[in-house]
Formats: C-alpha cells, structure tokens, sequence
C-alpha cells in the first residue's frame, strides 16, 4: 500500500476553510435597579481561522461580558454566536458544558486553579472530564514542556504568580481546543511572566496556522476533532502593545464596535 | 465622649454599607435563630420548670386535699393520735388506701367474649387491681376538688356522698373505658359489695405524686369493716387530711407532730412540698434538659462564629477601606463588635422572651382545651432561669465574637490593593496570634478562658455539682475525638486520592476532603455530637425497652400476690399446686427464679440509724425513697433466693429470736453503715432496734421476691403479719387461674408483672418523646452551625464551581462531587457518632439503670443504620442544599469579577 492508493484532498489553504467565529448582531441586556442596562448592543463580525482577535476598550466597554458570551458562559439577549458552525447559544446547559470542555480554552486573569488540585491534577481535569484515559500523562508532558516538571505535585499556594499562570495556560491547551479565551492573561504577572505566557500563547496559535495547513491534508484520516484545525486566539487586553501582536484588533465603546482594524483596513 | 461618637458614627456607616448586599434579613435571621435557639431551650425548659414547682406549692393544699397529710402503714390511728390531730387542726377527716383486686360483674356484653355472653351472670366477673381509697364522702376533699361523672347522661349527683350512698362506687375513667362497664355493675371488693356509679375524672388527693401503677376506686370509708382489706397485716395505709387553723405553718405543725408522736412512723406530706418524689423527677429532668439545651447552645456560638466570619470575609474590603482613610484597628473593632452585639443581644432578648412565654402560652392552651398536666402550673416570670439562660448566653455569645472581630482587627488596607495575597482568609494569621511573642495565641486563651468559664459556670449551676462538670468532661472528649477522626478522614482522603483520578468528580470531592477548608473540624464536630446526641437517646431508649420490656419479663415470674393471709397460705399453695406451679425451677427456664416463692411480709418505716434520728441524717438523694416511705419488710432462715452474701456471716438457729438484719448493700453504702451498727424501724407504730449482721447484694432485676432489709426468724413473728408471693404462672392457664383466685382469695391482691411493665413503658414512652424533641433541636442548631460554615467556604466553592463547569463538568456531575463530600462526611462522622452512643448508652443503662444490656440484637443494628441514614441525609442536605443554591446561578454569576 503506498501513498499514491489514497485520493487525499487537496491541502486546503486557511482561508478556504469556513469563518471559526461568526459573530450576529449580538446583544445583551441585563435589569438593574434603574432599568434594563444595554450592555451590549447589535454586534456582529466573523473571525478567520486562525487569526487571533484582540478586543479592547475602555472600562464597562462590554468585553469582558463578550468574551464571557463568546465562551458560552452568558446568554445573550439577542443573536447568535456561531463557532465552527455551530451557534452555541441554542445548546442547552449540559451541552454547552460538553462543547466548552472539548472546543474551548478559557485563561482568565487570576489563573482560576483549583485549590484543592495540584498542579498536574488541575491540567488534567478537562481531559477526565471528557474521558481521556491519558489525560495525566498528556498533563505531566504539556507541564514539562511550559518548565514546570518540579512543579507537577504542588498545589496552587505554593506556585508563583507566573508559574500559576502557566499553568492555567496549560489547563486551557490541553484539550487541543481551537478557540481560546483570554482575559487580560498577563494583568496579575509582573512584565517578564507576562511576556512569558504571551509567547507561549502567541506560538501556541501560530503553530496551529502551520499544523493546520498540514493536517487539512490529513482531515479524511481524523473527523470530530478541533485538532488539526487552526487555532484562533481572543485576547481581552488594555495593553496596546500586547493587542498590537494580534493579527486583528476590534475596539468596543459602549457595548458597540466602534473600530475594526480589519474593516479599517479594508475601507482604507 | 467624642470617640464613642466616633464608634457609634463608623458602626453605623458599616452597617449602612453592610445593609447594601440585599442578604441581611437572611443573616441576621441565621444569627437569631442560631443563638436563640440555645436561649430559648435553656430557658423554656428552666421556666416551665419552675412554673410546675410554683404550681405544685401554690395549689400545694388542693394536690393533697388539705394543708397536711399523713399517712400510716398497715394499722388505724389509735384514739389517742386521733385525738391529737382533731386538738391541732381546724378540721380533719380520715380515710384509708390499699392496692385490692376488685371484681366487677354485669359488664357491658360487648366488651366479653362470646363465649361468656351466654354463661350466667356470676360467671362473666372480671377482676381488676386497683388502687382503692376509702373516703369520708361527706368532707373529702377537705380542700380543693376532686371531679366525677356518672356513666349514662343522667343527671350529675351533687355531692361525693350521693355517689358514694348506699354502697356506691366510682372507679377511674381508664378502667371503665377499657372495661365498657354498664352503670350500676356490681362490685365486690373483699368481702364489701357495691355499685358502680360513675367515673373519677380527677382525683389528686388520693395520690401521693408517684406513677399509679393501677386505676384508683373511692368508696365510703363506711365500708372498710366490710372490705375486710385494713385488717391486721393487710398492705394497707391509714390516711388522715387536715386543715390547719390559722397561723400554723406546716413546718411548725410537723415540728409538734415530731415531738408528741415521735416514733409513730407517720409520712407526712405539706401543702409546702406537696409532691416531694415529683419535685426531684422534675429537678432530673429539668438538670438533663438544660443541659442538652446547652449543647444547642454551645453549637449555635460555633454558628454565630462562623457566620460572624462569613460576614467579616464579604465586608474586608468596606473594613480595610475605612482603616486606609484613617480608621484605627481600635476604632474598627469597636464599631463592628457594636454592630454585632447589637444582633446579638436582640437575639438573646427574644431567645429569653419566647423561653419565658412558653409556661403562659401553654397555661392557656391547658386552660382553653381543659387538658391536664397532672400537676398545675403557675406561669410567672422564673428571673433565675432566665439569668442563668442569658448568662450561659451572653457568655457564648462574648465567645463566639473573640475570632471574628480578631479577623477585623488584622485586616490591613493593604488588601484594598493586593487582595489576594493580604487576605486575612488566605493569611490565616490573627492580630491576636501576632501579639503573643511565643505564638501561643493570645486569642487562643482567650476563647480557651472564655470555655473555662462556661464550664464553671455549668458546674456550679446544675444539680447533682458533678453533673455539669460530666457533661463538659464528655463534651471535650468528643470533641477531641471528632478532631481526630476528621484529621483521620484528611489523610485517608490524601493517600487514596490517586486511585481516584480517573473519575474527577470524586477525585474532586476526596481533593475538598483532603485540603478541607478553615472550619472543617467545626463542620465535622458539630455534625458528630449531635448525632452522637440522637444516637445516645436512640440506644438508651431502645435498651430500656428490651430491658423492661423482654429481658426482666423473661427471667421474671408472672405475677405477685399481696396480702395473703396466715390462714390462706396453705390453701393458696394448694390452689398453686393445681395448676401446676410448683416450688421447683424449671428446666426449660434455669435462669428464671422457682416457680413459685412465699415470705412473710410487713411493712415498717425507717426512724433512726445508730441511735439518731433519721430527720437529723442527711441521706443522699438516691436514696431518698427508702426513708420517705414505708420499706416492706421480712424475715428468713436462709439467703433468700436472687440475694448474695457479701460481707458477714448468714445467722444461725442460735440467733433466732435476737433482732438481726440483713441489709441490702447499696443502702448500708448510701447510709455510711457497717456491720454491727443499729436501725432502727417504726413497725405497726412500735420501734424496733436492730443490729446489722450482714449485707447482701440483691438481684432487683429478677423480679423476685426480695427484701431491702430482712430479719433473723423469730424477731417479728409476734407482729400481725400476711405473706406475699411470686408465681410464674402457665400463660395458657392465666385466664382460668385469676378467675379461681378471684373466687377463691377476693381478697388476695394480684399484680401481673406484664402490665406493670406495660405502664412503666408508657411513661418511659413520655419520657423519650421529649429526649427526641431535645435531640431534634439539637441536631437543628448543629445544621446551622454547618450551614454557616459551609457558607464561608462558598465565595472559594463557587469559583471553583464555575471553573469546573468552563473546563466541561455540567451541574448535574458537580452537585454529584458536592454530594460524596457531604455524603462522606456525614457516613464517617455518624460511624463514630453510632459508636459513642453505643457505649453511651450501655454506660447509661448500666451504671445509672443497673439493667442489663445485650447489643448483640438486629434493633441496635437498624436504630445504628437509622442513625447514619440521618447523619448522611443531613450533611447531604445542608452541604447540597446550600452548594445548590451556588449552582443554580449562571455560570456568569459564579465568574463574575474576571
């Protein structure tokens, strides 16, 4: 048997392949004391595979209830979030639970470790969640490669800020997730951790654009996994400098988009 | 003066920043009910307490029927003391009781059999014991009433004299209820024939305050002759009521009475202490009540604590904000324990105000619904109770606020900027530990001081002085050892966690168990001992019943006869004979006494021990009995069947004739008497001296036939004296037997050993109903208590709730992990729980019962599943109930902040 019995398609370019996130006129209002309270209003974009996102704006802009959104985590008011095609906001509770543990890597800001866990035992979580029988082997690897193999069987008190975070970065990869979530990663880090964990990040994206290319030439081996998919990265940030590594940047004011690099790009 | 305005200023700008959150009305309702759930108890049960005691003295002349009432064992007041009572009273009236077989005819057809419908009248008799007291219709009662009721609608009869004429009779309503009686069946009662005329509704006079082991009867006093049952030798009491003219006090007319008759052997009870055996029973009970009141108490401050926490850790910020703009920690504390005292001290008034109610509240409902207690009470505000109630309170109440407002003191503005790594939650380190240089813990002391106290305070609060002392002793042991166990549960949880990691979820809930938050020993603590509680009133109860219940009636004989009299014996024995009981023990039973034993039997009344009398000698309160009453006396040539000899020699025929006794040892012990020293007894109104030969220990489980204090042959057989006996009488030939005794010995009193036992299980019945209701309080406070606590962990639980849910873990599969925490927490505690009451219970029933236990059975094992069935429901229901209430927010909520 060689290579050359297999009709193997033709490698498909990232562009070809369908938006990962579609974004329709997305809304969100919540009550309070003094009426309804818009916090977001009409919004709507689509997301390439494999680009990486970088919301920012003003405090009470909406961003983080976006992403919180984005992430399955709130209900909009109105419209739809569709991701790789399928609108989470019509699943139900239990099957959102499902798609997040297998479709979605969230980092928030304070690392969000279980305190009881180590830190081998929080990595592995998402995957026992899902099933995986080797889900503490795959966590001690991805531990090892972020430089923290002394750190396997320590709880969250006794790891730094920045190996904390590593390690949360960790638990969001591991399920080779095609979307991640990340909210302001680097505001509790001082500069150097900051930088680390962008770096991982960055190349944590960046390699799912190459093994993308690559596995589309595999995607009639392997179906119903994220992985081989680009991978798309949204960043919630007030540093410019970080959202300026993004390859697009959206700017929200008052639950709207009041600028889109791309669309800027494009009208310009 | 300008910094109290300064305290009163900040306490009201925290409490007005404290009142923003929305959930104050639920708090403070939690901290209310958690310390007042404790007040309240202690003092409802310390006011009720003292209403029935204000009860008993107030309508102390009414309960006895006169301002005094004395009391004779088996003979009449002879002319002369007659005439000394009518000479010392304004009025006084006399009467006689007895314990009799009573023999009713004519019964309603309904309640015989059928097979007895159709014999002849005389046949379809019955025969019940009773407790007859014969009256001077016209005066009795001579102070108070007595109420009757005829048995058809007829017109109630005036008087107790028309009930009573010409050869009337009322008997107790529970009687002729069980019985269906006809109005106007005859009676016959000895050698007296009568008519039933109607029912005695209430009638305390008659009573002496101890349980009634029968239904009374009343009959014309007229008619003792004709009983035949007060003749020499008959258990029967001579009884006289008197009214005492004014400005005689009852301590002074008893005083008189001690000096004229001062060997009479008289039991004299006052309008003053009317019911002496109830008033300790009430002292006993009330002792043991309070004090489960204090273990509610006790678990609420550990409730009030935590909570206390919980608010503190919600407000940090609000606290370290107003020390950065100036606050000093002083200033803080102040304003915040002003706050929380506050809460605190309404909680004590209204724990104090309900406890305080209760006695009125349930005057009016006796009053309103015409029930009785037995005894009257008289609501009034008991203040002693209520001090200790709110002493015991407010001193918890100082204690449970040591280690929150400790937290207020250490909180540093700092944490307004870097929270997570200044949180005092987090730091676990307290200003007060920090102001100790050897780290031993100022506030450690403190609360260790505050604890010594309460413990003092218990000691010297409840009678016996010992019994306080017990319960802390008891208390800290089981707090200690539910320490340990949950230290235990800690590491059992670490090590087997591993195995555990492919299912998350319960490896989720051993890592909660394994690294358990601040407060967890608390959690397991108070969970354990209430349960340890429910348990040690669950076993007792339960032990009792197979005591009472199977195991004496097993070993014991079936019936006891009373009064047989010196001509009767042989034909008695004979009538044994033909239904083939004989004086031999069976093979069938060897543990059983023989089937039948006879002794002689009088009745006599301690007066004196060595020579001094017996009112001068302070006796120790369990053995009160033996000297308030008459004893039952009897002689033997040898050791009687079920006694021991346990020090000195067993007489011999030579001794004859001297006067001897054998005493039972735990009254010898109780006493402080020893071999060769005197007693002496009033019998028949004459007092004999006797010299202590030796001591026995007794069997009083057996049933048998056994004396306290027993004579050497030859002392008291002068005296007029009848035998009793024990029979162990075939079950097939019972129904036949009591029929040829009644016909044969009417006068021959008959107990049967199964309905005794049946009431002394109905009152034991009453009695744990009210142990369960403690318990149930108990164990309520213990579920706020962990409520509170639980509720501290929350803030941390939620978040990790919700992150479990963002890495795919649905609701559904996180109240799973909540539920094998809890789960497991309330199946490890309850283990240890069931294990306490277990040996709880046989300590109990065996030191302070003296009857036996057997825990080997099926019931212990299913009263110990039920136990831990509790203890899991409950920790499952607060630990799930209270993470639900987390759950059932969006997933947004339980994130929120990132």
């Amino acid at each position: 048997m060689n290579e050359a019995d297999f009709s193997l398609p033709r490698p498909v370019p990232p562009h070809l392949f369908p938006p990962c996130l579609v974004i329709k006129n997305l809304s969100l209002t919540l009550p309070s004391l003094s009426g309804d309270l818009a916090i977001l209003r009409q919004i709507s974009f689509t997301s390439k595979p494999g680009e990486s996102l970088a919301i920012i704006g003003p405090s009470g802009a909406g961003k983080s209830s976006l992403l919180m959104i984005l992430g399955g985590i709130e209900r909009p008011s109105a419209g739809a979030v569709i991701i790789n095609g399928c609108d989470i906001t019509q699943l139900p509770e239990s099957a959102l639970a499902v798609w997040r543990g297998t479709h979605l890597g969230i980092v928030f800001q304070s690392f969000r470790l279980i305190a009881s866990l180590t830190a081998l035992e929080n990595v592995a979580l998402p995957l026992q969640l899902a099933g995986h029988r080797d889900a503490n082997a795959k966590a001690r690897q991805a531990l090892t490669e972020l430089g923290l193999e002394a750190r396997l069987n320590h709880f969250p008190e006794q790891l730094s800020g920045g190996e904390q975070q590593r390690v949360a970065l960790a638990r969001a990869l591991i399920g080779e997730p095609n979307l991640v979530l990340a909210d302001e990663p680097t505001g509790n880090l001082d500069q150097e951790n900051g930088a680390k964990v962008m770096d991982l990040l960055f190349a944590w994206q960046k390699s799912g654009q190459k093994s993308g290319q690559k596995s589309g030439q595999k995607s009639g081996q392997k179906s119903g996994q994220t992985q081989g998919l680009p991978r798309n990265l949204v960043l919630i940030t007030h540093d410019a400098a970080l959202a300026a590594r993004c390859d697009r940047v959206i700017t929200l004011g008052a639950g709207e988009i009041v600028k889109d690099s791309q669309t800027q790009d494009i009208t310009s | 003066m300008k910094f109290l305005a300064l305290i009163w200023l900040v306490a009201g700008k925290l409490r007005h920043q404290q009142t923003g959150g929305g959930r104050k009305g639920g708090f403070v309702g939690l901290l209310m009910i958690s310390l007042g759930l404790g007040v309240t108890s202690m003092a409802a049960i310390g006011s009720l307490a003292a209403a029935m005691m204000a009860g008993m003295q107030q309508h102390g002349a009414e309960l006895l029927g006169g301002d005094v009432k004395i009391a004779v064992s088996q003979r009449e007041f002879s002319p002369a003391e007659k005439s000394w009572l009518q000479a010392h009273s304004q009025q006084v009236i006399f009467g006689a009781t007895t314990r009799a077989m009573v023999r009713v005819g004519n019964a309603n057809p309904t309640a015989a059999q059928p097979s007895q419908t159709s014999q002849p009248s005389q046949t379809r008799q019955t025969s019940h014991l009773v407790e007859v007291t014969l009256v001077d219709s016209e005066h009795y009662p001579l102070i108070g009433a007595s109420h009757f009721a005829p048995l058809t609608d007829a017109p109630t009869p005036k008087n107790l004299a028309q009930y009573l004429a010409d050869n009337g009779a009322l008997l107790g309503k529970e009687l002729v209820t069980q019985g269906q009686f006809k109005p106007g069946a005859s009676l016959q009662l000895g050698g007296w024939h009568g008519i039933l005329q109607g029912v005695i509704q209430d009638n305390n006079a008659a009573g002496d305050g101890r349980p009634r082991l029968a239904p009374g009867m009343l009959i014309d006093l007229r008619a003792m002759d004709a009983t035949d049952l007060t003749r020499a030798g008959n258990l029967f009491s001579s009884l006289a009521w008197l009214r005492l003219p004014p400005g005689l006090t009852p301590p002074q007319f008893r005083q008189a009475l001690q000096q004229a008759w001062p060997e009479a052997g008289w039991h004299v009870q006052d309008r003053d202490d009317p019911r002496p055996g109830l008033r300790r029973f009430l002292d006993w009970v009330q002792s043991f009540l309070t004090l489960a009141g204090l273990s509610a108490l006790l678990l609420g401050g550990m409730a009030v604590t935590h909570g206390l926490v919980h608010r503190i850790q919600r407000r940090e910020a609000d606290f370290a904000l107003i020390k950065l703009l100036g606050g000093t920690p002083t200033l803080v504390v102040l304003a915040e324990a002003l706050n929380i005292s506050r809460l605190l001290v309404t909680a004590l008034l209204v724990g104090l105000a309900v406890g305080a109610a209760i006695p009125f509240g349930l005057e009016w409902l006796l009053r309103y619904q015409d029930w009785s207690l037995g005894v009257p009470i008289l609501a009034h505000i008991a203040w002693q109770k209520l001090a200790m109630a709110g002493g015991f309170g407010g001193l918890v109440a100082i204690l449970a606020l040591v280690e929150p407002l400790a937290r207020v003191v250490a909180l540093r503005p700092a944490l307004l900027f870097r929270p997570q790594q200044t949180s005092l939650a987090a730091a676990g380190r307290t200003w007060f530990e920090r102001l100790d240089p050897r780290r031993l813990g100022l506030r450690r002391l403190l609360v260790m001081a505050g604890w010594m106290a309460v413990a003092g305070l218990t000691s010297v609060a409840f009678h016996p002085w010992g019994l306080g002392l017990v319960f802390f002793l008891v208390l800290g042991l089981g707090y200690g050892m539910f320490r340990g166990l949950a230290y235990g549960l800690t590491k059992i949880c670490g090590k087997i966690r591993p195995y555990f990691a492919p299912w998350p979820i319960l490896n989720l809930a051993l890592s909660r168990l394994a690294r358990p938050r601040r407060g967890f020993i608390a959690v397991f603590a108070a969970m354990g001992l209430s349960l340890s509680l429910v348990s040690l009133a669950v076993f007792i109860g339960l032990a009792l019943h197979q005591a009472l219940g199977e195991q004496i009636p097993a070993q014991a004989p079936s019936h006891f006869f009373i009064d047989i009299g010196q001509a009767q014996k042989s034909n008695f024995l004979q009538t044994l004979d033909r239904f083939g009981v004989k004086n031999t023990t069976s093979s069938a039973s060897p543990n059983r006494p023989p089937q039948f034993l006879i002794a002689p039997s009088i009745r006599g009344r301690i007066t004196a021990l060595n020579g001094v009398a017996i009112e001068k000698i302070t006796i120790p309160p369990n053995l009160a009995w033996a000297v308030e009453s008459d004893r039952g006396l009897s002689w033997s040539a040898d050791i009687p069947y079920g006694s021991r000899l346990v020090m000195g020699n067993w007489w011999q025929a030579e001794d004859f004739g001297t006067p001897l006794i054998s005493l039972e040892e735990s009254l010898a012990y109780g006493f402080g008497l020893k071999l060769g020293d005197s007693m002496t007894l009033t019998i028949l109104g004459r007092p004999i001296t006797a010299r202590i030969a030796n001591l026995r220990r007794v069997n009083w489980l057996s049933l048998s036939l056994n004396h306290a204090i027993l004579f050497a042959p030859g002392a008291l057989e002068a005296t007029p004296y009848n035998y009793i006996a024990t029979a162990i009488v075939p079950p097939t030939q019972e129904a036949e037997f009591m029929t040829q005794m009644g016909q044969d010995f009417p006068n021959i009193t008959i107990v049967s050993i199964r309905e005794v036992v049946q009431q002394l299980l109905a009152m034991m019945r009453a009695l744990e109903q009210g142990a369960r209701l403690i318990a149930v309080m108990v164990v309520m406070t213990a579920l706020l208590a962990v409520g509170q606590v639980i509720m501290t962990w929350l803030p941390d639980r939620t978040r990790d709730l919700g992150v479990c849910q963002m890495l795919g873990a649905t609701r559904k599969m996180m109240l799973f992990s909540v539920a094998v925490e809890f789960a497991l927490v309330g199946l490890v505690a309850s283990c240890l729980a069931v294990e306490i009451g277990l040996i709880g219970a046989a300590l109990v029933v065996k030191f302070v019962f003296g009857l036996p236990l057997d825990l080997a059975t099926a019931h212990f094992a299913w009263r110990g599943l039920a136990v831990m069935g509790i203890g899991v429901v409950a920790a499952l229901g607060v630990g799930v109930g209270v993470s639900y209430f987390s759950l059932r927010q969006p997933l947004a909520g339980l994130l929120r902040g990132e």
